[in-house]
């Protein structure tokens, strides 16, 4: 098939460069005979076979001639071919290689993007996830600071309640704290009274004396502490 | 990623929705400890008149007074920051920082004929206001008996309960008058304080016991040679036998209406327990039982009727109604419990409770069947109540004789009376005093 192939290329080559050819036509080499009188007959026979001969050394040599001038052509035709099928191979490679990166870079440019916005959604998940965190972190840490307050609370208000005599198991009063930011108590109301007045007393004087009550450091917290209920339920031996 | 983040949201949610809950919902803190011990009351020492001094400091009665209850604890004066005598002088940051609760101030001064004018107030200093303040005037001699008053007015300001300072005890003296022995019944002010002779006697006095009104006093003398029963009226004196039968007359105990009588006769050959209707002495006998029964006591209802009985072999105090049914024990706890009587609610008892030369004061309570032993002492004896049941008097004995002394119903402060000499025995405590003293009971 190459064969094939080339073969119809050196024709049409041919064809082309042929004209080239005859319109400058390469000198050809001329085989000079001395004319020589023998034999006229034989002579002119000799004459005519010389021509003959001669014709045919010619056309041979045309033959030749023109044989090599066409393998010359081909041969020329054929580096033409083969520079120009370069030529076009390195264009048509360029375009290639420039289509390629072309889309490279295109695809680069997709893949990039999509990769910054891929980025951007973590990024934003991760910030929530992160705000989210800190917000649970921030809750717990406030969780557990109320609850130390509370201990601070509770133990201050036990250290200055004294349980009047005659309180037995099962008592219980409730009062409504009101403190300033300061924890200073503005006011304590008896919400739930025991029976008891004394006990009752114990109760509002325990708040009162506790005061200024804990409060934690984070002003934000405060609201917490506002309003307060303390349950006054005595335990152990009474 | 979308249901991290739905997860995440739903955190959140619930966090913010348990963060808006504990903003709305009030904080409650739960308190079960404290001190146990009296309110804290300052009382300062009141003012006068310059050169003329009170015959009796009437702050220093209230202090005691206050103290002995067991409901307060009066701070000490050196803590005192300021003094004031009148309203004016009050600052009550001064006794928030000595931890007070409770104020007293007040003065004595002399007014016309030789009387004096007492006032006092009272302030609660948590609240920063004046709770009592009175106004008397009295002569010398009634300045204790004001002083009392002023005590049961601060008690019940501050309890909510009535005071007992100013009821009154009687119990039997024995003093040694050459080789024999005089007894007195008496009654003094409820510290021990102005002692009066209601009978002196060479013989045996025992088990005095207060009429309901407290105007009479049963009590068993031995003064025919033989225990016999006799009330007298403590306002003018009269006197009469009750029971003079064979044998025991003894304990006599007042229904709490003061028309009956228990009491012990042994007049049918054995110790038993016995009701007299006073309107016609008609007599009732409501046990039966080969064992001693003995120091009958009425519950305050009237509906029951304990005393003490050895039927299980050793005293243990048991209980029936007043016909003599339904008896059942009562104490279970200890060798020996004895000369029980209720408190003014009903719920407590006070007995002598103990073993193998120990007795001591108890309380029984009867809901929970609890005894509480209030005293160490090894031998105390005839406990009874306040008229508020908030204390126990009781006798002991201190450098071999008998002593009367006071214990808080929760056992916390007990307090010797201060008596004069002999030996003390057989404390009853009087009912609530019906009768006032010339309270000219003006606010200032």
């Amino acid at each position: 098939m190459v064969y094939a192939a080339l073969v119809h290329l050196a024709l049409i080559a041919l064809v082309v460069v042929g004209f080239r050819w005859q319109s400058k036509p390469p000198a050809a080499p001329a085989k000079v005979m001395q004319a020589q009188a023998v034999n006229d007959a034989e002579t002119q026979k000799e004459v005519e076979r010389r021509k003959k001969q001669e014709e045919r050394e010619r056309k041979a040599a045309d033959e030749k001639r023109r044989q090599e001038q066409a393998k010359a052509a081909e041969q020329k035709r054929k580096d033409e071919d083969k520079r120009k099928a370069a030529e076009t191979e390195k264009k048509r490679k360029d375009e290639a290689q420039k289509a390629e990166a072309r889309k490279k870079k295109d695809t680069e440019e997709r893949r990039k993007s999509a990769e910054s916005s891929l980025k951007e959604q973590l990024a934003r998940e991760e910030k929530e996830r992160t705000e989210a965190k800190a917000k649970a972190e921030q809750a717990a840490r406030a969780q557990s600071e109320l609850a130390r307050i509370e201990g601070l609370i509770r133990q201050k208000v036990e250290r200055s309640w004294v349980r009047p005599a005659g309180w037995t198991k099962g008592m219980e009063c409730v009062v409504r704290v009101r403190l300033a930011p300061t924890g200073e108590v503005i006011n304590a109301t008896i919400s739930r009274p025991s029976g008891s007045p004394a006990f009752d007393r114990s109760v509002e004087n325990a708040v009162y004396k506790a005061s200024p009550l804990p409060l934690p450091e984070d002003k934000g917290l405060f609201e917490h502490f506002r309003e307060l209920e303390l349950r006054f339920r005595p335990e152990g031996q009474a | 990623m979308r249901i991290v983040q739905q997860l995440m949201n739903i955190i959140l949610a619930t966090l913010l929705a348990g963060h808006a809950s504990l903003a709305s919902a009030i904080l409650t803190i739960e308190i079960t400890q404290g001190v146990d011990g009296g309110l804290p009351v300052a009382i300062v020492p009141f003012g006068g008149a310059g050169k003329d001094h009170p015959p009796q400091d009437v702050a220093a009665v209230v202090e005691a007074d206050l103290a002995r209850s067991g409901r307060f604890t009066p701070l000490d004066k050196k803590i005192f920051v300021s003094r004031p005598t009148d309203d004016k002088q009050v600052v009550f940051k001064d006794w928030r920082i000595v931890k007070a609760e409770a104020l007293v101030i007040g003065s004595v001064k002399p007014a016309a004929q030789g009387r004096w004018q007492v006032e006092f107030r009272l302030y609660d200093i948590y609240k920063e206001k004046q709770l009592a303040g009175y106004s008397y005037v009295v002569g010398g001699d009634r300045l204790r008996a004001v002083a009392h008053q002023i005590s049961d007015l601060i008690y019940e300001k501050l309890t909510g309960e009535q005071g007992v300072f100013s009821t009154r005890i009687a119990y039997i003296t024995r003093e040694s008058v050459g080789k024999r022995f005089n007894y007195k019944l008496q009654i003094a002010d409820s510290d021990g304080y102005n002692p009066v002779t209601v009978l002196s006697s060479a013989e045996p006095l025992i088990s005095p016991a207060w009429s309901p009104d407290g105007t009479r006093i049963a009590y068993v003398s031995w003064e025919q040679r033989r225990p016999i029963l006799y009330m007298q009226n403590v306002v003018n004196g009269a006197r009469s036998r009750i029971a003079e039968f064979n044998g025991i007359n003894s304990a006599p105990a007042w229904s709490p209406d003061g028309t009956k009588l228990a009491l012990t006769l042994s007049r049918d050959g054995n110790t038993e327990i016995y009701v007299m209707r006073l309107s016609d002495s008609s007599l009732t006998r409501l046990t039966s039982n080969p064992a001693a029964d003995t120091e009958p006591a009425w519950s305050p209802d009237g509906r029951n009727i304990i005393f003490t009985s050895d039927r299980s072999g050793k005293p243990q105090i048991y209980r029936m109604r007043p016909d003599g049914s339904d008896v059942e024990r009562v104490t279970f706890e200890g060798e020996y419990n004895a000369r029980a009587s209720y408190s003014a609610d009903g719920s407590m008892l006070t007995l002598v409770s103990g073993a193998q030369g120990r007795y001591h004061a108890a309380l029984l309570h009867l809901q929970s069947s609890v005894l509480q032993v209030l005293t160490d002492t090894p031998l105390d004896e005839s406990p009874s109540f306040a008229p508020n049941g908030r204390m126990i008097l009781y006798a002991t004995e201190r450098g071999g004789r008998g002593v009367l002394a006071s214990v808080s119903s929760d056992g916390r402060v007990r307090q010797l009376l201060k008596l004069q000499e002999g030996d003390v025995r057989e404390p009853a405590w009087s009912p609530f005093n019906r009768s006032t003293t010339n309270n000219q009971g003006a606010t200032p």
